[in-house]
């Protein structure tokens, strides 16, 4: 969310602000201090994006390096955080896309990145096969994973900028450079589809929590009638 | 960018009530809107269940694991940035700094070959390499090539380290390169220096590590009778030895020069502990061994390892485990619980240890020394039941646990043979209740409040520091009474500090002053003097005395385990390292 020259000075007293002025005045400890800051977030974004914790962290200095680039054209207008997503955001949609285009050849060896087949995606249930009750943590936040990267690119951002960074619509629209009335759309369509790829696995109330272990209904069924 | 056209791009436009449901959810819609979704639900069972669906499903995106940079990530950004520096002062094409993968100034792409093949500067042109000064400012070694592995995990597996390689004007000058130090070079090449290696090798990095702490049966060869290696092996080595920077090969002749100034059995633990690091190295995914090998400073490199293995542990964790972990939100209660964790298993390991060290004794149900003999027990009890006061049910110095635990393992020795639980019992006792030579002079021995000089005393309770209930709690206990009353009075800052227990020789008893007969011959005139200041002195002469004879290997009687204390830590010892209380 832009905010108007009235409170340029309130943007002067926002850290963030005046740490990548900082930069932006060649500082040099104060980049350093900066991918401290912000590194958290920005890689934990960019990995429940891609996928890959390598190619994640890959983006997140891609960012970062940008940021440094680009530091004197910095003015302190919005929010830092938002003109750094907005950063995060074109490049994680350019890889995603650039992924799509250039099928992978799978030269490299890698076991467990977003191009590989992950180890752990044949354990999840299908829809035809549905899941008891009894999904470990590991399974479920496969399957998890695999929703989301159900999503298609833009859907996944507005996702993860939304739970993961508790971002509201106007500042996700200002990071996707869409109006609020797409976001708003962006994020149902998401939501459907999430709804829809996990609704075997949501748990109504009354039912126990996925994650823990619970009696299969034949268990269930004998329980009390242990024999004496 | 595209902006507007997200509706068509990503399918039909939504379902107008689920958007709104939606927006409400996220608290996004306006107090009208909201009233209107809220009616419809309230009548609308259908509508529930779809926004309960919702609520939930996106909930469940909390079960994601959190993701977090590797402890690297800053040294790794901030060593890109003058790389984009240098490439826009150049003018040229904007370099993209952290390049996809396979564009990557990385390990050499395929280090698949067994053989060792250092790769020269004959590779395509490469994105600027002196983009990197912390790396080269720290002469870390940073270059391409490939190693084979040496060593006793000698696989067909390749190791590909970074190295600096070395320009090409600097080749000249070649110096004579020991042969010991090229057969090391892959493990050396990952290290900086004797105590960098030193610290690899404590318990908190490798040093718990099974090849390092106990498995002495694995033999590595890294002496000199060291698997003699292909030539061409031998070659590939020293091409790329002598394309490190001359201060970088100065390091590493050196850091062979201390580790085999080292005597054998800690050389050998070194090595180990530096093998156990490499190939832990090698098998770091590509971005975290970057980080480990680019860090500016062997400290901060040491840190990286730090974190990686704590990570490491904390993953390893059974998932019940980890589970009570993430339900902690209070950090300090977390690192409370794993530390709780981490003391339990460094007490496992260590008697693991001193199980395997054993192993052979409990095999052949032997009784390991001094047990091996009934005089030899006998001395033990004897000596037990007299410093930790084993029958005296007012005054023993053990805890009522202690004391339960060393009956227990009596009785099973006496019962069952079980000598070495009984040795390892009676060590640790003695560890955790260390005690002192006993004066000749009975009124020496202050034990109760009534013992203490009549000054003392007045101090005392004139300060009002005496703790009256703590006192007397230790009443009857000896040292512990006296060590208690003394330190009470030193906060008085009493001068002169009364002497309250036997301070010099004269007032030891003539056993103690027979060992010193013993001792004193073998001290060196500074350790004597440092011993005769001293003098008047309790409890630190005693103190003092007893590190000495353990020095020079003499027990003293009544006080040490009878015996020479360091066959003692050698038996019951688990490593021979263990910290003393």
């Amino acid at each position: 969310m832009s905010i108007g020259h009235t409170s340029s000075q309130m943007a002067l007293r926002d850290p963030d602000i005046r740490l990548m002025l900082r930069v932006r005045d060649d500082d040099a400890a104060a980049f350093g201090e900066l991918v401290e800051r912000f590194q958290h977030r920005l890689v934990a974004v960019m990995h429940h994006l891609v996928g890959s914790a390598d190619e994640a962290e890959d983006l997140a200095q891609e960012v970062f390096l940008r940021v440094y680039r680009t530091r004197k054209k910095y003015t302190p207008k919005a929010k830092f955080s938002t003109w750094l997503f907005t950063i995060a955001n074109n490049l994680a949609l350019n890889s995603l896309r650039d992924r799509k285009r250039r099928p992978v050849l799978p030269l490299e060896v890698r076991d467990s990145g977003p191009l590989g087949t992950r180890p752990t995606e044949s354990l999840a249930p299908t829809r035809d096969n549905p899941p008891a009750h009894n999904l470990q943590q590991q399974e479920l936040a496969d399957i998890i994973r695999t929703a989301l990267d159900g999503l298609n690119e833009r859907q996944r951002m507005a996702i993860v900028l939304n739970k993961f960074e508790d971002m509201n619509y106007a500042d996700i629209a200002d990071v996707m450079g869409l109006s609020t009335k797409a976001v708003k759309s962006l994020l149902s369509r998401a939501r459907s589809k999430l709804r829809d790829a996990l609704q075997d696995y949501i748990y109504m109330d009354g039912e126990a929590p996925p994650g823990e272990d619970v009696c299969t209904e034949t268990d269930s069924g004998d329980a009390g009638a242990e024999p004496i | 960018m595209s902006s507007e056209n997200t509706e068509f791009e990503d399918g039909p436009p939504p379902d107008p009530f689920e958007a709104e449901l939606v927006a409400y959810l996220d608290g996004e819609v306006d107090v009208v809107a909201a009233r209107k979704v809220e009616a419809r639900l309230a009548n609308d069972p259908e509508a529930r269940a779809r926004a309960d669906a919702l609520k939930k499903s996106f909930d469940m995106l909390d079960y994601l694991p959190k993701p977090e940079p590797s402890p690297s990530f800053t040294t790794r950004t901030l060593d890109l940035v003058p790389a984009i520096k240098a490439a826009t002062a150049s003018g040229s094409a904007p370099v993209r700094p952290a390049v996809p993968r396979a564009a990557k100034p990385a390990p050499a792409p395929t280090p698949s070959t067994s053989m060792p093949v250092a790769i020269l500067d004959e590779e395509p042109p490469r994105p600027p390499r002196r983009g990197r000064p912390l790396l080269r400012a720290a002469g870390v070694c940073v270059a391409v090539a490939v190693f084979a592995v040496v060593g006793y995990f000698a696989t067909a597996a390749a190791r590909p380290f970074l190295f600096h390689i070395r320009d090409k004007e600097h080749d000249e000058g070649k110096v004579e390169v020991d042969a010991r130090v090229i057969e090391h070079l892959p493990l050396f090449a990952v290290a900086d220096d004797i105590s960098f290696v030193q610290e690899l090798a404590e318990p908190k990095l490798f040093g718990d590590e099974p090849a390092v702490a106990y498995d002495t049966n694995l033999k590595i060869p890294h002496g000199d009778a060291a698997d003699k290696s292909s030539g061409k092996h031998t070659e590939g080595l020293t091409k790329a030895f002598r394309m490190l920077p001359s201060a970088r090969q100065a390091e590493i002749v050196k850091l062979d020069h201390d580790l085999y100034a080292k005597e054998p059995r800690e050389r050998d633990r070194l090595f180990r502990a530096l093998e156990v690091y490499a190939l832990w190295l090698e098998r770091l995914p590509d971005a975290e061994r970057r980080g480990v090998l680019a860090a500016a400073t062997p400290a901060l490199r040491l840190g990286i390892i730090h974190s990686l293995r704590e990570q490491q542990w904390m993953d390893a964790l059974p998932p019940p485990l980890r589970q009570k972990v993430a339900a902690l939100t209070n950090p300090k209660e977390k690192a409370e619980l794993i530390q709780q964790w981490k003391d339990d298993e460094a007490v496992r390991r260590e008697r693991l240890a001193f199980v395997r060290q054993h192993a052979e004794a409990f095999a052949a149900n032997k009784s390991p020394w001094p047990f091996d003999t009934d005089a030899g027990r006998k001395e033990v009890i004897e000596f037990a039941r007299a410093t930790f006061r084993i029958d005296d049910n007012k005054h023993g110095r053990l805890s009522a646990e202690e004391h339960a635990e060393y009956k227990r393992t009596l009785a099973a020795a006496e019962r069952d043979g079980t000598w070495v639980w009984y040795g390892l019992t009676v060590y640790e006792l003695n560890r955790a209740h260390p005690y002192l030579p006993e004066p000749a002079e009975p009124k020496l021995m202050i034990a109760e409040t009534t013992d203490l000089p009549p000054d003392a005393v007045a101090r005392l309770v004139a300060k009002k520091v005496v703790m009256p209930a703590r006192l007397r709690a230790l009443g009857g206990r000896w040292p512990e009474f006296a060590l208690e009353a003394q330190r009470e009075l030193a906060l008085t800052k009493i001068n002169p500090m009364p002497q309250l227990g036997p301070a010099r020789l004269t007032d030891f008893k003539e056993p103690v002053r027979a060992c010193a007969k013993e001792l004193f011959p073998k001290m060196t005139s500074d350790e004597k003097a440092a011993l005769a200041r001293l003098e008047g002195k309790w409890p630190e002469y005693p103190r003092e005395f007893v590190k000495y004879a353990a020095k020079y290997d003499l027990p003293v009687p009544g006080v040490s385990l009878p015996g020479p204390p360091k066959k003692w830590d050698a038996t019951y010892g688990a490593r021979g390292t263990r910290p003393t209380n």
